[in-house]
């Protein structure tokens, strides 16, 4: 019985982490693409491109700094540091040279707004069923 | 190109400015989508043992204020307009008036992932150094203090920002980015800038001043590694008042001449996920010609350096230490021709804490110990007399974004 209570709890912790890393880069359908470059991806969220290869430009959804999807997302697939981010739109903002993403309270809203935005671009930690959003990867 | 820049054209600049600015705000009640707003605030204390900084702080000074309220509008992705105000308190060494902090049209020409080039015109932050676009946002800033050997807050005025036209570029390759900023224009001096470039305590006008400033940064891996070479070229003509002669007056009297200031700072910065580390190296040299009397050259060369080291301790708590040293005239260290001699170079050794309750909020304080008072000004110092050479100063910031 106690061993089966551990492998339970492993399986579900097992479980939980492989959700925690699997947070997708979603984009509006409209977009594309069915990959984008690492350089790419963090050069879209550290918000230095600003449009899309067909100049389409670029809407980008963030969620808080403290979130723990958007620190994941960050490290696991940008592979950067959620300070290293901030620190560049802060640059761009209060310098005027150019401008934030915009910051979502929930993954409920980021969905809705990655499928009403066309040119939008964010990341989502659940399954997904909208035909107006799609998974890319980034390689 | 150098006449281009002039009075005429600045003046037309300003004005375009101001034009630019409210043509935002009335097109930002239209439209919600493509204008954005930006604000920060804070409010600091100063306390020194000796010697003012900031206001009498010998006494504790309130004066150590920003207040900045910023706007920008992207009509195109292309193209964007951006302008900010800002009233700024900082003791004898700046207007109490809200001002243009900047204002310009930026246009992008090409943005692509492995290149881009862009230009703008009109009141621009320089691109200098790692901090100085933003120096005013206190939550940009790694210390309440930004290290005074590099970013002398009493020279703010004369360097944060000038009428210019500026071209800009990046390119990518494999994992490095590099970064190109060219700037050409004139700084926004104001009477206080006047009475510190001028030597001596008469305070005068300056005239002609032109600015050329180029930045090149290099950043690793997303900004990992991170490295600069920023280069200023400064020159105006300067026209002091002329004092009376008198045979008991304790200083050399001064004329119209000209100065010039060529700076060249080197910048490093590594980032690992709870450390940072950063150095930065400036070499200034000064150069008055015409100043102390007719035919007179003289030429003065300034070392600048600091170490800094950060630590995240856990998301919202940060702690900093840095080693800061200013030499005016390299050449002199011990300041043997300085009056007094410890005005011959400024050693501050720093120990700062920050926390951020919120995105939004943060409090920040801290602990400097100095030895020299090179980078103070004789606009809060009047007399040399009064000043001590071994001196702390504390301080303590609450400060708020959005």
């Amino acid at each position: 019985m106690f061993r089966f209570r551990k492998t339970f709890l492993y399986s579900v912790l097992l479980l939980f982490s492989c959700q925690l890393a699997s947070q997708s880069l979603v984009v509006n359908s409209g977009t594309q693409l069915e990959s984008v470059t690492l350089n790419a991806a963090r050069a879209i969220f550290s918000m230095r491109l600003k449009q899309w290869p067909d100049g389409f430009p670029i809407t980008v959804y963030v969620l808080s700094d403290t979130s723990e999807i958007h620190r994941d997302f960050t490290r696991n697939k940008l592979l950067m540091f959620p300070h290293q981010l901030r620190r560049s739109w802060d640059r761009y903002v209060y310098s005027g040279m150019g401008i934030a993403p915009i910051e979502l309270k929930t993954e409920q809203e980021m969905m809705e707004k990655v499928a009403s935005t066309p040119g939008a671009i964010g990341y989502l930690s659940k399954e997904f069923k909208d035909d107006r959003v799609r998974a890319i990867t980034i390689q | 190109m150098i006449e281009f820049v002039r009075s005429p054209f600045s003046k037309l600049l300003l004005r375009c400015c101001c034009l630019l600015v409210l043509l935002i705000v009335t097109r930002a009640a239209a439209d919600t989508d493509t204008v954005r707003w930006h604000g920060f605030a804070s409010q600091g204390v100063i306390k020194t043992s000796d010697n003012n900084f900031l206001g009498d702080s010998e006494d504790y000074s309130w004066d150590f204020t920003d207040i900045g309220l910023g706007v920008s509008w992207r009509p195109v992705s292309k193209l964007q307009l951006s302008a900010q105000v800002v009233y700024r308190r900082a003791g004898e060494t700046s207007p109490d008036d809200p001002y243009i902090d900047y204002g310009f049209i930026n246009y992008s020409i090409v943005n692509e992932l492995d290149w881009g080039i862009g230009a703008r015109a009109g009141r621009i932050k320089n691109p200098f150094g790692f901090y100085n676009e933003t120096r005013d946002v206190a939550s940009t800033r790694p210390s309440v203090f930004l290290p005074q050997s590099i970013y002398p807050d009493t020279l703010r005025d004369l360097y944060h920002s000038s009428d210019s036209v500026s071209v800009y570029g990046y390119s990518e390759w494999d994992k490095w980015l590099m970064n190109v900023d060219l700037v050409r224009g004139q700084p926004n001096l104001n009477d206080q800038s006047a009475s510190i470039l001028i030597p001596g305590p008469q305070g005068g006008d300056i005239d002609n001043e032109q600015l050329w400033l180029a930045r090149l940064l290099f950043e690793y891996d997303a900004g990992r590694i991170r490295i600069g070479f920023s280069f200023v070229d400064f020159s105006g003509d300067l026209y002091p008042e002329q004092l009376p002669t008198s045979p008991s007056m304790a200083f050399r009297n001064i004329y119209s001449g000209q100065t010039s200031a060529q700076m060249r700072l080197l910048s490093l910065e590594y980032n690992w996920e709870h450390w940072q580390f950063t150095t930065e190296y400036l070499r200034n040299t000064r150069r008055y010609s015409d100043v102390f009397g007719a035919g007179s050259r003289l030429s003065f060369d300034a070392e600048s350096y600091y170490f800094q080291l950060r630590h995240q301790i856990t998301l919202n708590w940060s702690v900093l230490g840095r080693y800061d040293v200013y030499y005016p005239n390299r050449d002199d260290k011990n300041g043997h021709s300085s009056q007094p001699s410890f005005d011959g170079y400024s050693k501050d050794l720093t120990l700062s804490t920050r926390y951020d309750f919120s995105p939004a909020w943060m409090v920040a304080a801290e602990i400097h110990q100095i030895k020299g008072t090179a980078w103070l000004t004789s606009l809060e110092n009047p007399d040399p007399r009064d000043l001590v050479e071994d001196w702390n100063l504390y301080t303590l910031q609450v400060s708020f974004k959005f």
